[in-house]
């Protein structure tokens, strides 16, 4: 019997510090399609001196919000936010010519992944962008998936949500130095060796694009608490 | 999975004081509410694995403290179709902090220069807290802990009240009267007490340690933080030199101190350079603690010294009586004691500023020259944690020999398995 996976917790407060850019992002991908999609952030958190990714906050997008799945920690290999940490770039599904093609794709890249899912089920487009720290390591990817074909193959639209982390990041850094908040402060996490797998992206369906990522000069890990100041 | 085997087997046994019978962190020094926390997980966390094969039908926990309470919150986690016994024997579950308001509880502070130690909530899986009065973590724990029980409530029993229990190891067995309390997380008091006597499969023992002889209780509500109100002076006498003294002797001789606050308030915004700095040298250098101090981390100590200078109380004189059970003679005995880093630390910058006077007599002694009576006494001696648990048993003989074996073992490290612990309700 497989272990379960439950949630190991993470502060409301770290919690809150994203949620409102990501409805913003909700907003945004609203405006551009009716498919459903989801988009969460993962932080990368520390266990036994190895690093993990932990799913920071609920999922938001077209379904249900739902803490159940917040704070489950993830091997650093795992899809396309594995293959984004790898790299130190954003990460997304190509553009593919026709649905039947994505899909040849997609079913040998399950294969090659030991998936045993229905390839007609599985998002046709996904997205990763890493904030990357001043020494080079990933602190935050953030996931998105769209039943849309070809969604994130857009350039306009993922330049514009690229555009918008590095904003984040450089507000995140500002509050950091400046202290303007000084009742929510980020209190460093452990660091450690990063905890891999086998990588689990699809290696036919994903690739790294060119464009900027977000990047911290202030932020070394994300770890959000209510202070007393 | 054989990984996690062997690594449960290994947990287990720095738990085991006679065939199923485990007694969580009293032997343990440098204990904090955090660290009991975590054995509490790894230790039930180990159970479950290695009784994969044999779950045991009834799990009896004595001790309703944070110990306690995380310990069956575990429990009813782990073991769905277990039947759990929670026995403590005052009125209230947590009663130590419930209702302290002058002691401030965080989870990792004493880890301190430690990555993470600042983070000020504990992040644990089962009765999650973050930093606070020691009252409002209880408060926040009891409620944690009903949340658990309202899930479990028919296979939950809790009594409290104990006018008296008794174990004996040989068999797992325990007589106790007592008062049952609603298992449905309203905890409200059932009638009258009543006897009972049962053999159970498993039994965890989270007693913590007995309380302090002849002292104002650690956590019992007191003012030496406070102000001297009539604007005079008082002198104060704080007996010993572990963690619980020097944290009073800060609340006595630094004004506004918070132990949340107080790295902040010494290296500003250069804390996080600082913790670099201090973690690199614990990790490098191999002299003693004063030494360190007083020289590799001088350029960090003589700014923090004279910037807390300015922060000395002037309406106490305290007198630190350092002696202890061996008739130390030198200050240095307060850095060789396994206090927190943080506060050997702060005891040193406070020798610095002159902010107490050494005392090596006899506590009679110093008393009586200092002219100091009991009312302005501290004494923070520990307590005989050994004898209490002893105590607990009737067949002693049959736990005692294991004592050795399992003291300062109980790792207080997350060593369960990432992801183990559902949340209450949802089966492991």
């Amino acid at each position: 019997m497989k272990d379960k996976n439950h949630p190991e917790p993470v502060p409301s407060a770290s919690q809150v510090v994203v949620l409102p850019f990501l409805a913003a992002l909700e907003g945004l991908i609203k405006d551009q399609t009716t498919s459903t999609f989801r988009l969460t952030m993962h932080r990368v958190a520390t266990w036994e001196s190895q690093g993990h990714f932990q799913q920071l906050c609920t999922y938001l997008g077209s379904g249900p919000k739902d803490q159940g799945t917040v704070g489950r920690m993830l091997p650093v290999t795992t899809g396309i936010i594995g293959y984004a940490f790898e790299h130190k770039k954003i990460a997304r599904t190509k553009r593919y010519a026709s649905n039947e093609l994505l899909l040849a794709d997609l079913a040998e890249d399950m294969k090659a992944n030991r998936e045993t899912g229905q390839p007609e089920q599985t998002p046709p487009s996904y997205l990763a962008i890493p904030f990357v720290g001043s020494e080079n390591e990933v602190i935050l990817v953030l996931y998105a998936d769209c039943r849309e074909f070809n969604f994130f193959a857009n350039n306009q639209l993922v330049n514009k949500l690229a555009a918008m982390c590095r904003s984040l990041a450089s507000l995140f850094d500002w509050l950091q130095e400046s202290e303007a908040l000084p009742t929510i402060q980020n209190f460093p996490l452990e660091k450690g060796t990063p905890i891999k797998s086998a990588p689990t992206v699809y290696r036919r369906l994903q690739e790294l694009v060119e464009i900027p990522v977000p990047r911290f000069k202030a932020v070394t890990s994300f770890n959000y608490e209510i202070a007393i100041p | 999975m054989t990984c996690n085997f062997d690594r449960a087997v290994e947990i287990e046994q720095t738990f085991k004081i006679a065939d199923g019978v485990y007694l969580v962190g009293s032997l343990e020094t440098g204990v904090t509410v955090y660290k009991q926390q975590l054995r509490a997980h790894n230790l039930v966390w180990a159970l479950s694995v290695c009784s994969a094969a044999a779950v045991p039908k009834s799990i009896a926990i004595v001790g309703g403290g944070i110990t306690g309470l995380t310990v069956a919150s575990c429990v009813l986690a782990l073991f769905p179709d277990s039947e759990a016994t929670l026995l403590e024997k005052r009125w209230e579950l947590c009663s130590l902090q419930l209702g302290c308001d002058t002691r401030w509880l965080h989870p990792k502070i004493y880890d301190w220069p430690e990555y993470g130690s600042r983070a000020q909530s504990a992040q644990l899986p089962v009765l999650d807290w973050t930093a606070g009065r020691a009252s409002d973590v209880a408060r926040n724990i009891v409620q944690k802990f009903g949340a658990f029980c309202e899930k479990n409530q028919a296979r939950l029993r809790i009594i409290v009240g104990l006018r008296s229990i008794q174990i004996r190891a040989s068999d797992r067995h325990i007589e106790w009267m007592g008062c049952k309390m609603s298992s449905d997380g309203t905890f409200s008091y059932d009638n009258h007490p009543e006897g009972a006597s049962e053999k159970f499969d498993v039994i965890i023992a989270a007693p913590g340690y007995s309380l302090e002889a002849n002292t104002p209780l650690y956590w019992q509500n007191e003012q030496l933080s406070q102000p001297v109100l009539d604007g005079g002076q008082q002198n104060y006498l704080v007996s010993g030199y572990g963690d619980g003294a020097i944290v009073d002797l800060c609340r006595l001789t630094i004004s506004r101190f918070r132990q949340d606050t107080i790295l902040k308030d010494l290296f500003g915004p250069a804390l996080k350079e600082t913790e670099e700095e201090v973690l690199n040298a614990l990790q490098t250098e191999r002299t003693s603690y004063h030494d360190l101090l007083s020289r590799r981390l001088e350029p960090i100590t003589r700014p923090a010294a004279i910037a807390l200078a300015k922060r000395i109380r002037r309406d106490t004189n305290v007198i630190m009586h350092l002696s202890g059970r061996n008739a130390n003679r030198s200050i240095d005995v307060a850095f060789e004691h396994q206090s927190s880093f943080l506060n050997k630390l702060l005891f040193y910058l406070l020798y610095k500023c002159g902010a107490f006077a050494p005392n090596f007599d006899t506590l009679e002694d110093a008393l009586r020259s200092k002219g100091i009576d009991d009312s302005s006494l501290v004494r923070r001696h520990g307590s005989s944690p050994e004898e209490y648990v002893r105590r607990l048993f009737v067949d002693p003989e049959n736990v005692e020999p294991q004592f050795a074996s399992i003291r300062h073992r109980q790792h207080a490290e997350k060593l369960w398995r990432l992801g183990a612990f559902p949340p209450p309700g949802v089966r492991p």
